[in-house]
């Protein structure tokens, strides 16, 4: 089941407001009895009951799995100046396209880890 | 024969001169001559009668009556009378007198009896059996020992440390509370005049031992009540086995389901709690370090939740590279009261829920007083 923190996360989307933006005036706590909202002082937006957190479960669990597989491709792919090497390599073979070996990688771990 | 009247019997002479079985005087009394004798048959001298008229007894005088009185002076002031079966008596308050006038007894009432002397008393025995109260109005001196039946009372201040000798007085020999500090002239009973272990804490009130009365390293460990001094109550505790998932930007209580030491016995359930009489300052450290799986994350902040509101201890944040399993950490010292709690949080923006790195080098908190 999602985190309480995508459930909010995703209420305060669908009310037109973004965590980054409301992080500060948000209290999320967890004393051991799982987690809870110690402090909501979001401006013109009311603190979702439990009813209403649980609407967003579904889109939690979909939100949470997608982060899980953007945070695998992010540590699976080559760092940032392997890559830039691996390009400048495919621009002097004249293989900028998807038969480039920089192509080739970066496609690998996108299908080793689907979104879906 | 008839009465035979004669004038003059005019000395004769002759060996036996006038020998008459009786006399009989009828008028006139008997004259004896100068230095002449009052005699019996065996005792012819009996009664000498010197010329000034002194009587001389040579044998023994006996006043063989009851109540005999014998008077003495111009006008029989003195006298000395026979007490049937007692003793003699001698009148008002005259007195016997000895080798001098001022040494004398005599009673100047008919319950008070005097001895009189200008120097000295003396009286020899081997003992003396006083059955009457005693007043000594000078001072008294005893070679031996004086053995008391009864507690003897002595007024206040009268005995002094000097006139006792060191260990002398045990605490067997004084009842409980009969040595009141208004009975003790300022600084009279010294350290050498109380025997060892002879003070407890009934003989003394609170606050009344000050610093300066206790000597270096007189009090030991064990005579301090638990948690009064620093070390005295110390905890370490960390992660279990079990990693700990954290969710994104959730305030998280830390599980610290290990325990590396507890002295005190004051930690539990991931809390620390202050004993009774544990207040004071304490030093507290909380660590935590992210698991290598996580994501480049901008804050992994510990928190440390302390007192009975929960009020932020201290925090830190440190920033997550990718893969590398940082850590942040958090040392402060903080005034605790008794009940007060201590408990650690993390805190983490690394997009998911994640797990701490388990184990005592990884993630802990600990604790230690160190003083009041």
């Amino acid at each position: 089941m999602a985190t309480l923190y995508t459930k909010v996360k995703l209420y305060l989307e669908a009310n037109s407001k973004t965590w980054d933006a409301e992080k500060n005036n948000i209290d999320l706590r967890n004393d051991g009895s799982g987690s809870y909202i110690k402090t909501w002082n979001v401006s013109g937006l009311t603190k979702p009951n439990d009813s209403k957190i649980a609407e967003y479960d579904s889109a939690g669990d979909t939100a949470e799995t997608l982060h899980s597989v953007r945070k695998t491709r992010a540590r699976e792919y080559p760092e940032l100046k392997e890559q830039l090497d691996l390009l400048y390599k495919d621009l002097v073979a004249g293989k900028v396209d998807a038969t480039g070996e920089w192509a080739k990688k970066i496609k690998k771990v996108k299908d080793d880890n689907p979104k879906s | 024969m008839s009465e035979l009247k004669v004038n003059v019997i005019s000395e004769v002479t002759g060996a036996n001169g006038v020998v008459v079985d009786s006399v009989k005087l009828k008028d006139g009394g008997i004259v004896i001559a100068d230095a002449g004798n009052i005699g019996s048959t065996s005792d012819v001298d009996a009664i000498a009668i010197g010329s000034d008229g002194d009587i001389t007894l040579t044998q023994d005088l006996e006043l063989q009556h009851d109540g005999a009185i014998l008077s003495f002076g111009a006008n029989d002031e003195v006298s000395l009378t026979h007490v049937h079966d007692t003793g003699l008596l001698l009148n008002s308050t005259n007195v016997i007198q000895f080798n001098d006038a001022s040494q004398n007894i005599g009673a100047p009432s008919a319950t008070v009896l005097d001895i009189n002397a200008t120097d000295e008393i003396e009286l020899n025995a081997t003992l003396v059996d006083i059955n009457a109260n005693v007043e000594i109005s000078g001072t008294a001196t005893t070679t031996g020992v004086h053995t008391f039946t009864a507690v003897p009372v002595f007024p206040n201040n009268t005995i002094e440390t000097a006139d006792i000798q060191a260990d002398a007085i045990t605490a067997a020999k004084i009842a409980d509370n009969a040595v009141v500090t208004a009975g003790i002239n300022a600084d009279a009973v010294t350290g050498a005049k109380i025997a060892d272990d002879a003070i407890n804490s009934e003989h003394y009130t609170d606050g009344s031992i000050d610093t300066a009365h206790i000597a270096d390293l007189q009090i030991t460990s064990g005579k301090i009540a638990a948690g009064l001094l620093g070390g005295t109550i110390a905890f370490r505790a960390h992660s279990g086995s079990t990693q700990q998932a954290i969710d994104n930007a959730t305030t998280t209580q830390v599980n610290l389901g290990t325990e590396s030491f507890d002295i005190g016995g004051n930690f539990a359930n991931s809390t620390f709690t202050v004993p009774s009489g544990g207040a004071g300052k304490y030093v507290l450290t909380c660590a935590a370090r992210a698991d290598a799986s996580w994501a480049a994350t901008d804050n992994l902040i510990v928190r440390m939740y302390v007192g009975a509101n929960d009020d932020l201890g201290g925090g830190a944040s440190n920033n997550i590279p990718a893969g590398h399993g940082g850590s942040a950490n958090i040392q402060t010292i903080a005034n605790l009261a008794d009940g007060d709690t201590v408990k650690m949080y993390v805190y983490h923006d690394e997009g998911g829920s994640e797990q701490l790195q388990v184990g005592p080098a990884n993630t802990f908190m600990s604790g230690v007083r160190v003083g009041a």
